[in-house]
């Protein structure tokens, strides 16, 4: 047993103090329509005082173990009690949301206030600690990311939730989410799917040719000190210019704005992590390995299909998977040059002073990211299983 | 037949291999041996074109190298490289069968020969067929190296230090079980070490390297008994002489040792020891029991009592071994004449000490050129 794993977690602990403070301020806020101000009301007016003090003992049973848990039972343990709390949180968002129908009338919603909202976040900390400390066990990892999630959406489809804020602007806005919401994932797709490409492409290139190394690492490295913001605009002039120039571009949707800017501007930051991780894909590779095919008489194709391909996806499907979660998230900004996506619900809402609007954009770009992170995860501990050992026994 | 034609490898304006000339008839092993960065490496490599010479010619059974594509001509010689570089995301099996898979045999043949290779390593298939490399030790995985070299049984082969990484007790297996694979197969092999011993025990011929130049090219006896510069002379050492005795076998020495029957009458005994100063005895199937000195005998009444017991591996040779083994065990013993036996303890004959001192002044003790 190594000494490290007696010591507290101080993530963690940080995490249970401030779960114990959210319990204190208000937790959701009541409101007749979407831009009232709305009435704030504590946990305990809402769940009752048995059920507060139940979820503050659950933050101290998590104190505890994240103070003195030494094994992966108990860092297990830790994450799934957090889990419980954030069930706990679902359960009362339901109960306010119920609760609202009867008192109330229709366009009425319970929006969730800064007590939910720290809670929340201190759970996602000890999470986030607790599966660090589980370092390999990716199955009990898994079930503790995706309980509170799933526990989630089945409240969202046993409409306990009907009258969560986020969901009556749903309900309201339904024909135009599912539409966002798609084009989001097509944007982000199609933006992946072409930057991995021209990503693998280049940094294939980059390892092949010493003179091709340096601008191949500077065009990447530079569009990626770029804000997102500035290279969607910047893209739109010059594409405004081309298109008025060459007016069958308009026609198959070449325009300043629109898909065309944001998904070029998606395929430029999509490069970076790809091409810098083939690279170094490529590069780790021992070099005696790649000796010992050419001398047993491998061809350069099967040197590179049976050598180098294998060695360097894991490496590789790494990039991919910062590309696509970096992706989710960047596609928000693409609404503001007008190509739409879940983004355009953060834009309207900030327009509006609408939060839960913006809320409505936001949860789903969340949930986007942490399940193509999860995807993508399971698929690099796939391929990497044998290799990554590898590298474990050269530390050794 | 390899056959290298004044090769000459510059690096940076300095040749590494310099002028070099060396052949190799065929189902000859040749060692090449040198002080590290002499140039072995390079010059190996030379000869399946993972480098082109600068200048200079090489030929494989009369056929210049460049006119062979470089991929089909490698997949003829089996190449152990310095470093091993088993394929880290491949099974022990996998490995192996790389080139018989390029070479499209069978799935079965593949199979059947990868156990038969591993076993010739001295690595239970069962037990290491689906090992991966990082689960293999640093000798065993150069044990794999060379399986994986001789796996789609080329005529020729270039091993760069394939035993660096075992034990010597290993290494002393897997250089006996090459050796005797050698005698079968009749490989023309090309083989770098830096350990003299091997050198020796391995070689029909040794090319000793300086600075990328070819120094001496002999028998391992001419190299150690007649060095041919200074250079070869400390290179070789101070022991080459013992060391020259390790290349040497006892058979041609071995004379008939007189020997009795442990139930012979005293009378027999008597008369046998007549000529000589003692007797080796032997049980009722001509195992070697002990000896009788003549100065005791007149002093006892049954062989029995006369019997100096022995523990063959104290003081007793096989057939097979070398002048320097036996030199060993009369140092050790303290006999100057000790019994020849075959693995199952039959006597054979005796060898005498002064076979070795003859053959010792045989080796001149200065070099030819200085
Ligand atoms: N690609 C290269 N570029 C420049 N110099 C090289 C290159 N390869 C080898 N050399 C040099 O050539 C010389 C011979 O190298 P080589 O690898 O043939 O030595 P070696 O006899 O095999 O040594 P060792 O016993 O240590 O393996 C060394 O001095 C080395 O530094
Ligand atoms: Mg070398």
């Amino acid at each position: 047993m190594n000494l490290k794993s007696f010591s507290p977690d101080k993530i963690a602990i940080s995490g249970c103090v401030l779960g114990l403070i959210s319990l204190f301020p208000g937790w959701f806020i009541l409101k007749p329509h979407r831009l009232s101000a709305g009435m704030s009301v504590n946990l305990p007016d809402s769940a009752g005082l048995a059920l507060t003090i139940l979820v503050g003992f659950l933050w101290m049973s998590c104190f505890v173990l994240s103070f003195a848990g030494k094994n992966d039972l108990q860092h297990a343990i830790l994450g799934i009690t957090a889990d419980v709390i954030l069930i706990f949180v679902f359960i009362f968002l339901s109960m306010a949301s119920n609760n609202l129908d009867v008192k109330t009338h229709v366009s009425a919603r319970v929006s969730p206030g800064a007590g939910f909202w720290l809670t929340m976040l201190s759970a996602y900390i000890v999470i986030f600690a607790a599966e660090k400390k589980l370092e390999d066990r990716l199955i009990i990892k898994n079930i503790i990311t995706w309980t509170a999630p799933a526990v989630f959406l089945f409240f969202l489809f046993t409409r306990n939730l009907r009258n969560f804020s986020v969901v009556v602007e749903f309900a309201v806005q339904r024909q135009r989410f599912i539409q966002e919401f798609l084009h989001h994932i097509i944007l982000v797709a199609v933006s992946v799917f072409f930057g991995s490409i021209i990503g693998i492409l280049l940094g294939i290139l980059a390892k092949r040719s010493k003179k091709a190394r340096n601008p191949v690492f500077f065009i990447t490295d530079i569009s990626q000190t770029i804000p997102s913001l500035a290279l969607f605009g910047l893209l739109i002039a010059p594409l405004s210019v081309i298109s008025f120039k060459y007016p069958f571009l308009r026609e198959i949707g070449i325009r300043g704005i629109g898909n065309a800017p944001a998904l070029i501007a998606l395929i430029i930051y999509c490069l970076l992590p790809v091409v810098r991780n083939t690279y170094s894909g490529l590069a780790h590779i021992d070099k005696s390995v790649i000796d010992a095919g050419k001398g047993m008489g491998m061809s350069k194709m099967q040197v590179f299909l049976k050598i180098e391909v294998p060695l360097s996806a894991p490496l590789v499907l790494e990039g991919i998977r910062i590309s696509s979660v970096q992706g989710v998230g960047l596609t928000a900004v693409a609404a503001l040059i007008g190509a739409g996506g879940l983004g355009w619900f953060i834009f309207q809402g900030l327009g509006q002073a609408a939060p839960d609007m913006i809320l409505l954009g936001t949860i789903p770009i969340i949930i986007l990211a942490l399940f193509t992170d999860g995807v993508m995860r399971m698929i690099i501990k796939f391929t990497a299983n044998k290799v990554k050992k590898q590298k474990d026994h050269n530390r050794l | 037949m390899i056959s290298l034609n004044k090769i000459t490898k510059v690096y940076n304006d300095k040749a590494v291999v310099n002028n070099f000339s060396l052949e190799v008839d065929r189902g000859e092993m040749c060692v090449l041996i040198g002080p590290s960065g002499c140039g072995k490496t390079t010059t190996l490599r030379m000869i399946n074109r993972m480098i082109e010479p600068t200048s200079g010619e090489i030929f494989i059974d009369s056929r210049d190298v460049k006119k062979i594509k470089p991929d089909l001509l490698r997949r003829s010689i089996g190449y152990a490289i310095q470093m091993v570089g088993l394929f880290p995301h491949m099974t022990v099996a996998a490995n192996i069968a790389v080139v018989p898979q390029l070479l499209r045999w069978e799935k079965k043949k593949i199979k059947n020969r990868i156990d038969e290779l591993l076993i010739l390593v001295g690595l239970s298939p069962a037990e290491y067929s689906s090992k991966y490399p990082y689960q293999l030790s640093g000798g065993e995985a150069q044990r794999i190296g060379v399986a994986r070299a001789l796996a789609a049984n080329p005529p020729i082969l270039l091993m760069d230090e394939p035993f660096g990484a075992v034990d010597p007790l290993t290494r002393t297996k897997l250089q006996t079980q090459f050796l005797n694979i050698q005698k079968e197969l009749h490989k023309t092999i090309i083989l770098i070490t830096h350990d003299l011993d091997e050198a020796i025990r391995m070689a029909d011929r040794i090319a000793i390297m300086k600075d990328g130049e070819l120094v001496q090219y002999d028998t391992p006896e001419n190299i150690l008994s007649r060095p041919y510069n200074q250079f070869v002379y400390k290179f070789v050492g101070t022991d080459r002489a013992l060391k020259r005795l390790s290349r040497i076998n006892i058979s041609k020495f071995i004379k008939s040792a007189p020997s009795v029957d442990e139930d012979f009458s005293m009378d027999k005994v008597n008369q046998a020891c007549e000529k000589c100063r003692w007797v080796w005895v032997t049980d009722s199937k001509h195992r070697l029991i002990g000896w009788i000195d003549r100065k005791i005998l007149s002093q006892t009444t049954s062989i029995k009592e006369a019997l100096v017991p022995v523990s063959l591996d104290e003081i007793a040779v096989t057939e097979g071994a070398s002048l320097k083994e036996v030199l060993s065990i009369m140092l050790s013993s303290g006999l100057r004449t000790i019994p020849v036996t075959d693995k199952k303890g039959f006597l054979i004959g005796e060898i005498d000490m002064s076979i070795i001192e003859r053959i010792s002044a045989e080796s001149i003790n200065h070099y030819e050129k200085s």
